[in-house]
């Protein structure tokens, strides 16, 4: 087979999380939050990255301190962060968690209008997609028609590439 | 650029967000058995005062041939700020000078590094004294590969000689 350069492209939402540093508390009660990245397809190429491969990701961030995090953070995990999109006019997804007991995790989500919302099937370079062996779609980015159409471009592009892809629920 | 919190705050200010790789000291100056900065409070929770991109220095005197009672109390506050260093993110750089205590051979330092990963404390960073033959050097970077080769580095210490 042909060598790619990337083993796999995830693509969908990004947000800082920030995680209750209290657990067992009402999040209510936090007394402090730590900053994490977020979003399952950010989390899917930092994980793959820690696990050795080669990954990247599609999502757009604002062009404020948030979305820098989110970028330079990636970088540090060995992510490939081409295919993030700087968005002057949007934010960057925040989430506000925390870890109430075995079961409740009450979170806020700040996504009204949020930066990677704004992705849309112009942001999909046809050269990039293929670029990497598998695309990995997410649910948040089927859930309007902008994000979706980037969404089922990429898949469609690795389809008829003959990549993997995947959607994880 | 290593650089302290007081006399140095200004500086440490303007380095952030430069790509300046920074160390931020929290011994005691000159303290042996080693005591830290009241900055952090005894617990070192004033760690968590501190930004991601800062890397958290101490400076250690110790020697193979230490007293036992010392060296427990030293390792319990490495140990300690460690553990601290991991809860609060925060990068540690730990620098060993055995020189200062009594005379070295070849293999002082590789000796008291493995103790240190014996410890189980894994410095991201090292200080080191400049060795003084290949041997010493060969002993002291086989001692780190063996033990931890995901560490950042080593910072090999200048000690106010001149270029």
């Amino acid at each position: 087979m042909m060598s790619k350069r990337l083993d796999l492209i995830t693509i969908g939402r990004s947000s800082v999380d920030l995680y209750g540093g209290q657990i067992g508390g009402r999040l209510e009660d936090m007394r402090s939050f730590d900053k994490y990245i977020g979003g399952s397809p950010t989390n899917i190429a930092c994980g793959t990255a820690r696990l050795g491969l080669k990954s990247a990701l599609i999502t757009a961030v604002g062009d404020e301190h948030m979305g820098r995090y989110i970028r330079e953070e990636l970088e540090r995990e060995g992510v490939d962060t081409r295919g993030i999109k700087t968005d002057p006019e949007r934010l960057t997804a925040l989430v506000l968690l925390g870890i109430r007991d075995q079961e409740q995790f009450p979170l806020i989500f700040y996504r009204e209008n949020c930066a990677d919302m704004g992705l849309c099937a112009d942001d999909i370079d046809p050269d990039f997609i293929r670029e990497a062996r598998a695309v990995v779609a997410t649910g948040t980015h089927l859930s309007n028609p902008q994000v979706e159409a980037a969404t089922i471009k990429a898949l469609n592009i690795a389809r008829s590439d003959n990549m993997k892809t995947a959607l994880d629920m | 650029m290593i650089c302290d919190g007081q006399l140095g705050r200004g500086a440490l200010y303007r380095a952030a967000g430069t790509g300046l790789w920074t160390g931020r000291p929290v011994e005691w100056p000159g303290s042996y058995p080693l005591r830290t900065e009241p900055e952090i409070g005894p617990d070192f929770g004033g760690l968590s005062e501190w930004p991601r991109d800062q890397v958290v220095k101490v400076l250690c005197f110790c020697h193979p041939d230490e007293e036992a009672a010392v060296r427990a109390e030293q390792e319990a506050v490495l140990t300690r700020l460690y553990h601290a260093c991991r809860r609060n993110r925060l990068e540690l750089l730990l620098e060993i000078i055995p020189s200062r205590l009594g005379p070295v051979n070849e293999g002082a330092t590789a000796e008291l590094i493995q103790h240190i990963y014996d410890l189980g404390i894994y410095p991201d960073w090292w200080k080191l004294e400049p060795m003084q033959t290949d041997r010493a050097w060969a002993l002291t970077v086989a001692a780190v590969e063996r033990n931890d080769p995901n560490r950042r580095g080593i910072v090999i210490l200048g000690l106010a000689e001149s270029e």
